[in-house]
This record gives structure tokens, sequence and C-alpha cells, in this order.
């Protein structure tokens, strides 16, 4: 489902400053994957997850999403693909504060010019027993409940892939594993997640763990 | 869409910027207004002379007129017209305009072709086809009108109602500096009533010529100006229609630097207020990134905020203008909010919004929103 070929990431090239984030990156992940990415500070994990949920651009190499090459792909089909294949979640949640929790999780129906944007994301929040919350301003919301929206947000519009990038690094353990298993049950469902996490026990529960080190992949087990 | 949200969360935190540049986009809205309205007023008035003016055309006033009046000879004004007249040469076509006060009306008869070409604006109907069609005050309701005259019932069609801010065609003062405004008398009053010539015919002996009028000499050009110039004061057309440029020029002249100046002004407002809300929503921008909106989507998102601050604007200036015509503002007198000035209004938020969009434009431009979500929110 996703293949990368030999991915380089150089941020600011040809300046002073220039920093290779990835080098020789070449990865294939099957549908229905559950894969932990691990890796010290600073390795590279996010920059990764930047370019396969397309948020970011690579400098070098080939990327396959689902068999089509997305460099072959102009901006506006990325961002398409972004907000039906891909679903992303963030360590700081990455919610719209002077939003509804109902309203961020309707945001990513716009792009794919949903109908019934609304009862769509309410039945989401039901799902994941937040439709309590629907009227909440975001900034009223608990880590665990944002990060609830934040989920619900991710999977309203049935992505396939799931994107996690430390989604328990701002909760406590027990929210943290509430989270994580809800994630879980989304990969039974058949969704492919990827999550980036620095706790070693989570990423053990995970089928696959992507170890990557200073920008390079390390190991696949 | 419930980005437009977004857009009013941004404006609200900056509420005294915001009051500030929707103050410099009234005033600048205003002066196009203004400005609009000059040229308007000049084309309006230019209409039915325009064609003349760059024929054999001269402005003849009967200076001496009131000359022979005080020396008490009895004369009236349209034998004073004949007088001059009489010697002339050749082919020649007189343009004048024709008036009377009866017991209820005040009736104003200019030639025909002058009648079909003139473009004094009207709230209601229209000037009419037929031999006796007119035009007139709200006073005065539309639909056939019998005038009761001396000589007679005089039968009129009301076809149209002039506005408020209209102009009585009358050549009632000369200057070598004169304009085609100084053929029109700026005012309103009731009971007015503007039609043809074919409509007073057989009762023209009941009307007054005014003091001056147009000529248009089809041959012995040179003789007849010479000789009526022994009798009565003389412009020429060219000169005339230059003189009327010339007025239109200062007209422009006086507003273009404060114009340039307050676009400048705007200009540089509306680039810092829309590169402060870019900097402000960088992280929600991030957000929309992260659920699939493209760059030119987050931008359209951004181009939401900016535009509502010209439309508001926009009806503030209308606003403005409305409130100073109720309480009677000189200031206001002639102001009319037209399709082109509305035009005008347009095209400037569109420019407008184009300048401000290009500095997030060229932020966003080769890079990722996701460095957005890196930033504190």
């Amino acid at each position: 489902m996703i293949e990368l070929k030999n991915i380089r990431k150089v941020y600011n090239p040809k300046k002073r400053n220039q920093f290779t984030a990835l080098q020789d990156i070449t990865l294939s992940i099957d549908k229905g994957t559950f894969a932990a990415v691990v890796g010290e500070s600073g390795s590279g994990k996010s920059t990764l997850l930047h370019i396969i949920g397309l948020l970011d651009y690579f400098t070098e190499g080939e990327y396959l999403l689902d068999g089509c090459n997305v460099m072959e792909k102009s901006d506006s089909s990325l961002a398409k693909l972004r907000a039906k294949e891909i679903g992303f979640i963030k360590q700081d949640f990455a919610l719209i504060e002077n939003y509804s929790a109902l309203d961020n999780v309707m945001l990513p129906l716009y792009p794919v010019k949903a109908g019934n944007k609304r009862s769509k994301a309410v039945n989401i929040m039901e799902m994941l027993g937040i439709a309590n919350l629907a009227d909440k301003q975001v900034s009223q919301l608990s880590g665990g409940e944002k990060q609830r929206v934040a989920i619900a947000r991710a999977i309203v519009t049935s992505p396939k892939i799931i994107l996690a990038d430390e989604p328990t690094g701002s909760l406590d353990s027990k929210t943290g594993n509430d989270i994580f298993n809800i994630l879980s049950e989304l990969n039974k469902s058949g969704m492919t997640v990827l999550m980036v996490t620095h706790d070693n026990n989570l990423a053990r529960k995970c089928e696959k763990i992507i170890t990557i080190k200073d920008g390079r992949l390390s190991s696949v087990t | 869409m419930n980005t437009l949200k977004l857009a009013f969360i941004s404006l609200g935190k900056k509420i005294l910027i915001l009051v500030l540049i929707i103050l410099e986009l009234t005033a600048l809205f205003m002066t196009e207004i203004y400005m609009i309205n000059a040229l308007e007023e000049r084309s309006i008035l230019n209409a039915p002379y325009s064609k003349l003016l760059n024929e054999n055309c001269f402005v003849v006033y009967d200076s001496k007129y009131i000359q022979k009046i005080m020396e008490n000879q009895k004369l009236t004004m349209t034998e004073s017209h004949n007088e001059l007249l009489k010697d002339l040469k050749g082919d020649y076509q007189v343009y004048d305009t024709m008036h009377v006060n009866t017991d209820l009306y005040h009736i104003v008869s200019v030639n025909d072709d002058i009648y079909k070409a003139l473009k004094l604006p009207l709230s209601s109907g229209s000037y009419g086809t037929e031999k006796n069609s007119a035009v007139a005050s709200k006073t005065v309701p539309k639909g056939n009108l019998a005038v009761q005259t001396a000589d007679g019932s005089l039968e009129l069609n009301i076809c149209g109602t002039l506005t408020e801010n209209t102009y009585i065609p009358s050549t009632s003062s000369y200057n070598i500096d004169m304009t085609i405004n100084d053929l029109y008398f700026p005012t309103y009053i009731d009971n007015l009533i503007i039609t043809n010539r074919s409509a007073i015919k057989g009762f023209e002996d009941q009307f007054t010529c005014n003091i001056g009028f147009l000529i248009v000499f089809k041959s012995d050009i040179e003789e007849n100006v010479n000789l009526l110039k022994s009798k009565a004061d003389v412009l020429d057309g060219p000169t005339f229609a230059e003189n009327t440029r010339k007025a239109l020029n200062d007209d422009l002249r006086n507003f273009l630097p404060l114009l340039c100046c307050l676009i400048l002004i705007v200009i540089i407002g509306i680039v810092c207020v829309s590169l402060t809300i870019f900097n402000e929503n960088r992280y929600s921008n991030g957000v929309l990134w992260l659920c699939g909106y493209s760059k030119a989507r987050i931008l359209a998102v951004h181009a939401q905020s900016i535009i509502i601050l010209p439309i508001i604007s926009l009806i503030v200036s209308a606003l403005a203008i409305l409130i100073f015509k109720l309480i009677n503002s000189e200031f206001v007198t002639n102001i009319r909010f037209t399709l082109p000035c509305f035009a005008s209004a347009l095209i400037t938020c569109f420019f407008l919004l184009i300048v401000s969009m290009a500095v997030p434009m060229i932020k966003t431009a080769g890079k990722s929103p996701v460095e957005y979500l890196g930033r504190s929110k």
C-alpha cells in the first residue's frame, strides 16, 4: 500500500544551514499493518510520517501510494488524497481552539465535498463516546477528550491510513492506553496505522517496529 | 463554510486595526464616489450638446438686452433675439431654451434634438418618444396633463419624473471661461416640467426665451459671427468645449492627489493587516493543511478575512452618504451611488484583495504549511 524508494529529505537545500533529515529510506507497508516508528529525538520519525502523510515534500526518491506515484499528482489532488485517504493525529492534538469539537471533526469533510457533514461527524463522535462534547469549545476539553476529538476528525472521512505522531505523548498512562486501544480497534477494522512513539511498551504491542536512526532506516522488525 | 467563522474570529482579535483600516477604506470609497459623480455629471450635462459643440457652433449671450431695458425700450426677449438674428445670412439653427410660468407650473421647452439627447437623471419613467412627451418634478403626476394658458390648453404627456438633484436647461449667464455647467441651472423646483419644442407648437407666444442660446451655422460663418459679435457676446464652440475639458481636468486634479494618497495608505494598511492575520492564523492554517486543504484553499480561507474589510467599508460609505442626504447636508447634495460607482468599488475591492494576498502567497510558495504546526498556537 505504501512504498517508499530511496526517499531523501533535505531542509533548506543549497543554503548554509542545509540539513538532511532523511536519507535512503526504502520501506514497504502493507494494507492493514499496525506499525510503530521509533527512534531517538531528531532521528527523522516525524519527517517520515509527514512525507507518508503527504504533508511535506521530499527532495529525492519515489513514493507510491496504492500504486500511484505521488510526484505525478498536483497539489490539489494530493490535498484531496490527504483528506480522503489519510487521517493524522498529533501529540498536541492539532485542533482549532476557537472552534467547537464538532466543527473540528467536520473540517476534513469540506475538501472532499461530503454531504450530510454534521450527521457524519456526530456519528463518528458517538462511536468514540464523545457526542456530548460536540458543542463544547476545544479549549474547554481535557487532554484525553481533545485526543478523542482529534481521532474522530482523523477517521471522519473513513481513511485507509492513520498516521499518529506521538498520540499519547501529552497524556497520562491510563488515557494513553485508552487512545492506543482506539487505534488498535481502528486497525482491526482494516485501517493501516503508523504510530510514532517513544513508549517502548506501546511499540511492542504493534505488529511491526520501524526504527529510524540519524535519518536512516535502521531496522524493520 | 465554517471557515468564515475563522475569518471573523481573526478580525475580532484586532478591533482597533480593523476600525482604522475600515475608516481608511471608507475615505477611499467616498473619494472614488465623488470623483465618479463629477465625471458622470459632466457626461450627463454634455450629452445633449457634445455633438453640437463639434460643429460650427457658437454660444450667444444677448448682453445688450439688459441695456435696452434699462434705456426703457419696450422689448421682449424674443424680439431682442429676432433682432440679433435678422441680418444673418445662409443656413443656421438656433438651440434655445424657452420658459413660461403658468398658475401651477413652470414649463421649460428645449429644441426637439436637445430633448431627445437629455440625460438628466430620472427617478422613474422615461423621456418618452411622442411629440408632446415631457418629464417633470415629483409633484407633477405622470400621464396626460392639460396646462391652461392664455392661448388655450397645452396638452402634455408626463412620461418621467426628475430626481431632486436635477438641472434645468437654461443659458442665463456668460463669461469667456464658461463651461457646460453654465448651460444649466442646478436646482430643483416643484411643479417643473421640461418638454420639447414640438409639444408647445402654437403656444410659443406664451413662452419667453432665455437670454443666451446656441447657434450652429451651416454657411457664411465668419460674416455671421462678426455680425453677432457687434450685437452680443459670442463664444465659439471649440473654446467652450475646451473650457469644459479644462474644468473637468481641474476637478480630477483636485481629487487625484487625495485618491493616490489614500490608495497608498490603504495598500500599506491592508497588506499589514493581511500579514498580521496570516501570522496569527499560522497554526490554524497548519491544521487545515492536515485536514486536506490545499494551499489554494488555505489562501482562499485567508482571503475571506480580508474581503470582509472592504465590504464593511463599502456599506459604511453607502450608509454615510445616506445619512448625509437624510440630514440634507450640502456635502452630498448631488452625490448618487450609481452603477459606475458600484463597479469602481468592486474593482477596488478586487484589486485590494489581490494586493493583500500577495504576501501570504509568497510566504506559502515552495514551503509546506506543516511547518506551521510546529509553532505555538
